[in-house]
């Protein structure tokens, strides 16, 4: 196992505007520095059953919130041809590999089953044990999820920066 | 419900040996007409985890045994960088979206695991229940399942078939 391994945190919610609600209720979390994340998204599915990753941040020196990690954590849930936007971007490449090398098939199940059945999820990705002030702040889940992924935060950190580099 | 599903059979091995050995006693049994399939290859993998499909056969008109559908069942079950170029070709795109949704979750964990078990595979992609006559070619298997995909069969076979016109006009450019 990872020394400092990486967090995921996934909602479903009923509705859009409740994925997006319980979203910049995250965001507050991550700017008064309360919890480390690396990156935060929405998800959702179009009437073709595409998924959609909304990025709503730019990309900053530390490619925080960029949608990039939650693409690459979709991209291992879902096969590219039903991946649109971040979720389908070239970044993500590599980092669906370490993803899906760091999460087992069974985890893979119960995440897709999860998304499979809600209209919106939130998907988080973060540094350290998040579950207990996330739980607080998401008011509006219908659904949640947590998983450890096998995979060094330090590593991670590392790909999400050259992903920066190379968005500039 | 597909009206007449597409079967998915894999059995796994401990030597690459033993499953091009089963490979060739199942591709008897096409020869003979006992068995309708779309496609079979040897699947293997290499010490970095990189996933191969091996392609025995050159594409016929009824684009049968191209590795493309094999390929396609790969790209549902593997991440695109584990994956050889055979199998992300452009005809493989739509089918694995395609398949994709005509499997559970489920059957796509425990087909995973059975391949991230075993040292080869052979993944034969039917038209028809083959777990019965594949019995008697399919001897030296370490493990076999059969599993439905929710899929159409006429659009299955047309996606090969587009796929092995693409593959004999390469050839003829080549």
């Amino acid at each position: 196992m990872a020394d400092e391994p990486v967090f995921l945190y996934l909602a479903t919610y009923e509705s859009l505007a409740d994925a997006q609600f319980d979203y910049e209720a995250v965001k507050a979390l991550h700017k008064d520095h309360v919890i480390g994340t690396y990156d935060a998204a929405v998800i959702t599915k179009d009437e073709h059953g595409h998924v959609h990753v909304s990025k709503h941040e730019k990309p900053t020196q530390h490619a925080a919130w960029t949608g990039l990690a939650v693409g690459a954590v979709i991209g291992v849930i879902f096969p590219p041809s039903i991946l649109v936007g971040a979720a389908a971007g070239g970044l993500a490449g590599g980092l669906i590999g370490h993803f899906w090398k760091g999460m087992s098939r069974k985890d893979v199940m119960e995440l897709g089953e999860l998304l499979d059945d809600g209209e919106a999820a939130l998907l988080i990705v973060g540094e350290s044990a998040l579950q207990s002030y996330i739980d607080k702040a998401l008011t509006k889940a219908r659904k949640r999820a947590t998983r450890e992924v096998d995979m060094e935060s330090k590593v991670l950190s590392k790909e999400l920066a050259e992903a920066a580099r190379d968005a500039k | 419900m597909a009206d007449t599903p597409v079967l998915l059979y894999v059995a796994t091995y401990d030597s690459e040996a033993d499953a091009h050995a089963d490979y060739e006693a199942v591709k008897a049994l096409h020869a003979a007409g006992e068995i309708g399939t779309y496609d079979a290859a040897v699947v293997t993998k290499d010490a970095e985890g990189k996933v191969a499909v091996h392609k025995h056969e050159k594409p016929t008109q009824h684009g049968v045994w191209t590795g493309v559908a094999v390929g396609a069942v790969l790209g549902i079950l593997f991440p695109p960088s584990l994956i050889g170029t055979a199998i992300v070709g452009g005809a493989a795109g739509g089918l694995i979206g395609h398949l994709w949704k005509g499997m559970s979750r489920k059957d796509m964990k425990e087909i995973g695991e059975m391949l991230d078990d075993g040292n080869a595979a052979l993944v034969v992609v039917g038209k028809s229940r083959l777990e019965e006559v594949l019995g008697k070619a399919v001897t030296r298997a370490a493990k076999i399942s059969e599993r439905e995909i929710d899929s159409d069969n006429k659009v299955l076979e047309d996606v090969v078939e587009n796929a092995a016109r693409g593959a004999e006009f390469e050839d003829l450019h080549d």
